[in-house]
């Protein structure tokens, strides 16, 4: 560049630009084009949040780590006009920059109105940090400006059965019409007959809503879905060890600790802000932090590991347990474990000591299963023991979603609890989270517990009449879709949604739903805080918050109980209910404190008004009169015996590997589709909800290691099916080095039908977790 | 560079510039030179020159603003505009006065 006078009145761009050029190949994959914000128009702030502007607190809905953000609300055309200083006041690496995405136009009593949301830089939990999920919280509100114009407003019935048109109609009549049906159903097959799936993180109110309706109301115990049990349940191999499968760190613990042990969960993409707050703030990126990344995939944090000082350890899918296991071996073998820690705070290691010193978890014998070398086990177990008591162990679905998850999650609970990781700055053995927590109170089912392959197994013997699907997508969400949707579209559907989808399209009934800042929601992040985000603009059309339909529908159905006159009524009824819970009691955080508490919520368990920040914890004991949840107060090592006879490729509920299906497919969550994807792409009209989000991920992609793809003969860009014993679903092949051969991985719950890995998936469940395999065998061909 | 990026100048459209401030918290990208993308030094979002600043991973809310580039007679290059809103400024003018 040249012309020093000319440039120089523009120091702005000299500093701001980078040159760059590069070969422009592109690789095949469908891209947009970014042409459309080429243009060098003049953007600037239209108005700025005025003195006068509403003000809200209120937390993303997205992770497990909630961000804080802050919400102004304003009359258009009466904020603050940018003046000519260049540079709003912000200090640079905090998310209150008012990026022009965090503001839109809406409607509010009638007015238009500005909404912005900003990330809080108040914030403890998020560091004053966001993710890109957090980002387009404003863009996902209801607006006729917006493509979430789509939002349903109406409630609709098809009043003469399946043949007939989804018309709406009144609350009243839709209301009339539900009970009715239901009623009919329950007289003729019994209250099994009628089941819901619904979802954990939808919100306090609304998941006790339907809990209490379902086994205290019509007393059916036929329930379901991404939750129910899910502390207890899901994470049963971690219960089972420490007593509970709560979350028990505390945010500041990534910036406190000297090493990670992350499995199963791609933090970065999942947990953002905490992921920064280790990488920056905590500095693994100058080495300060270690990270022993277990993962089937060459992901980015996989780099940081290995920048860190720590190690990658690239795993087979499904061996997990066996490298715990080997880990193990080693550290009992050596005398590498926290022997103080086992003698005052344990049982049963003599069984964990007999189960893991077989030779069959040596290192060079656990390397033929995991693939991973063993001189590579031996250096993390002596990392570990290095760093013991200062380790977070984490790890979540990408070990748990198996027929084996609950021997994975054994061998790691046990392997960081031998070290003592628990209840320390900086140490934990704990899952790490993945959406919010949404369910307290669960009243037990009358009929025993149910779960999602309890379903399964119920709508194959045509014992379930109708399904309620309620905050969740469970044409997205339900494993084997390729065999259930058929049979659920004949059931009587009744969908709560708050857009039009591929479930809504099949439904008896669609119920409209009230949101996230419509009214005051409750959910508490994965390090334990409890939030109000606060209601701050009104619904579209006739839209009701889920619990308000459950309580209009459990009066017509003649049940007493269900009076709530506003939702902060049913969270006091909750937050009785949790009275003495060791993990989870808010009994004495009322509504008031909530609302006073910001941004930053108010951590659990809360006892004589005070928040216990770190479970199995000194302070744990001190407050709860016990360390761990088990009744002695100890962690227990003796379901280590799980792993004596484990073989994780021979499980009888494991699909195999063939030459007609030849791949383990494997999945992952995608940063920018969160949940189902529902502010992300819309299935039942087929139109991007976010954009310029979608426009990242256009399409469902499969990544294949080269040699496989030299194999199948396909390239990168090439459209494949991925077909499996139970279905096929289609997506846009990657070829590229994030597997190893014989490995390949898509985005689980891509929201287009066609892509949805669920088409593929099997129903065959863990006994214990009822969980789903998500390792499916596959063949990949051209199409 | 022979070949082109829209938004790109010179005879083959491939010379291209951006700003250097990541649309997440404002911290410098740089051109990774393995893969030729610019990645954020902080919170690893990465951007692809080759597609018009588009960010392709992580945080980052937006694509990195382009600049707009013009080329005179004598083959000297002017940074002449910028195609979005750089992170902390109130607008893309400059004191006040739009700049094309």
């Amino acid at each position: 560049m040249s012309n020093e006078k000319e440039f120089s009145r523009r120091d702005l761009l000299k500093v701001s630009a980078a040159a760059a050029a590069g070969a422009c190949v592109m690789n095949g994959m469908p891209v947009f084009a970014a042409g459309k914000f080429l243009e060098a128009k003049a953007v600037e702030f239209a108005e700025l949040p005025p003195a006068h502007a509403e003000t809200y607190d209120t937390a993303c809905r997205y992770c497990h780590v909630m961000c804080g953000y802050k919400v102004y609300i304003w009359p258009k055309g009466t904020g603050l006009k940018p003046d000519k200083a260049k540079f709003y006041p912000v200090e640079k690496m905090r998310g209150d920059w008012p990026n022009p995405i965090f503001t839109i136009e809406a409607k509010k009593n009638g007015k238009d109105v500005l909404i912005m949301i900003v990330p809080d830089n108040k914030d403890v939990a998020s560091g004053s940090n966001y993710s890109v999920r957090g980002a387009f919280n404003a863009q996902s509100l209801y607006s006729e400006k917006l493509p979430t114009r789509i939002r349903l407003k109406k409630p609709m019935i098809r009043r003469g059965g399946k043949t007939s048109p989804l018309v709406e109609v009144s609350w009243d009549e839709a209301i009339g019409f539900c009970a009715d049906n239901f009623q009919k159903i329950i007289n003729q097959y019994g209250p099994d007959a009628i089941g819901a799936v619904y979802g954990d993180w939808g919100y306090l109110q609304n998941t006790h809503a339907l809990l209490k309706w379902l086994f205290t109301g019509i007393k059916s115990s036929t329930l379901a879905g991404n939750g129910y049990l899910f502390w207890g349940d899901e994470s049963w191999g971690l219960a089972d060890v420490v007593g509970a499968g709560t979350r028990s760190f505390t945010a500041e613990d990534f910036t406190k600790t000297k090493l990670i042990f992350c499995a199963g969960k791609n933090l970065k993409d999942t947990g953002s802000s905490w992921y920064y707050q280790a990488l920056s703030t905590g500095g693994m990126n100058k080495g300060d932090i270690k990270m022993i990344l277990v993962d089937p995939r060459r992901i980015q944090m996989a780099e940081d590991a290995e920048k860190s000082g720590g190690l990658f350890l690239q795993i087979k899918p499904g061996t997990d347990a066996i490298l715990g296991a080997s880990l193990m071996h080693v550290l009992v073998m050596h005398d590498l474990y926290d022997k103080d820690f086992v003698q005052r705070h344990t049982t049963g290691f003599d069984t964990l000591k007999q189960t893991v010193l077989n030779s069959r978890f040596a290192p060079d014998n656990a390397e033929k299963i995991t693939g991973i070398p063993a001189a590579k086990i031996i250096a993390a177990a002596e990392m570990l023991a290095k760093h013991k008591g200062q380790t977070m162990v984490l790890f979540e679905k990408g070990i748990m979603h198996q027929v084996v998850g609950y021997e994975n999650e054994v061998a790691y609970s046990a392997m960081g609890i031998i070290l003592g990781n628990a209840g320390k700055p900086g140490a934990c053995t704990s899952r790490a989270g993945g959406h919010p927590r949404g369910t307290w109170a669960d009243p037990p089912a009358p009929n025993g517990a149910s779960s999602m392959r309890s379903i399964c197994e119920k709508i194959d013997k045509g014992e379930i009449k109708s399904l309620w699907a309620y905050i969740s997508n469970i044409y997205i969400q339900l494993p084997n879709l390729s065999k259930y949707k058929p049979q659920i579209d004949k059931m009587f559907l009744v969908v709560n949604e708050i857009y039009p989808t591929d479930t809504t399209a099949a439904a008896d009934v669609v119920f409209p739903a009230a949101t996230w800042g419509e009214w005051n929601t409750i959910q508490a992040s994965e390090d334990r805080r409890l939030h109000i985000q606060q209601g701050f603009m009104e619904a579209p059309g006739d839209a009701k918050p889920d619990w308000w339909i459950v309580a209009q529908l459990a009066k017509r159905m003649g049940l007493s109980g269900y009076d709530w006159k506003n939702e902060q009524e049913i969270y006091d009824e909750v937050r009785a209910q949790t009275k003495g819970s060791f993990t989870s009691d808010i009994s004495e955080i009322e509504w008031k404190d909530l609302m006073k508490s910001g941004t930053n919520g108010i951590q659990f368990p809360y006892k004589n008004r005070r928040s216990i920040s770190r479970l199995y914890s000194p302070e744990t004991e001190e407050v709860m009169g016990r360390r761990f949840k088990h009744d002695d107060g100890k962690a227990h090592l003796e379901p280590v015996k799980a792993l004596a006879d484990f073989d994780p490729f021979n499980h009888p509920l494991r699909d195999k590997i063939t030459n007609e299906y030849p791949l383990w497919m494997i999945m992952h969550r995608a940063n920018e589709i969160w949940n189902t994807g529902y502010n992300f792409y819309n299935n039942g009209l087929n139109v991007p909800l976010t954009p310029n989000l979608y426009e990242r991920l256009p399409e469902q992609t499969v990544s294949i290691n080269p040699k496989d793809a030299r194999t199948i003969g396909v390239k990168s860009g090439d459209w494949v099916a991925l077909n499996s014993r139970n279905g096929s679903m289609k997506a846009v092949a990657k070829v590229n080095g994030l597997t190893a051969p014989g490995v390949v991985d898509v985005m689980s719950l891509y929201p287009k039908t066609e892509s949805t890995p669920n088409m593929v998936t099997s129903e065959k469940a863990d006994p214990k977790l009822a969980e789903w395999d998500r390792m499916v065998p596959v063949n990949i061909v051209k199409v | 560079m022979g070949c082109s990026v829209e938004g790109g100048i010179g005879a083959d459209k491939g010379i291209v510039a951006y700003s250097m401030f990541c649309t997440h918290l404002g911290c410098a990208v740089e051109l990774d030179q393995a893969s030729g993308m610019l990645v954020c030094e902080c919170h690893q979002s990465i951007y692809d020159p080759k597609q018009s600043g588009k960010v392709v991973e992580g945080p980052a809310p937006n694509n990195l603003p382009m600049i707009s580039l013009e080329i005179d007679k004598n083959g000297d290059i002017y940074a002449a505009g910028v195609a979005g809103l750089i992170y902390g400024l109130r607008n893309n003018l400059l004191d006040g006065e739009e700049v094309r």
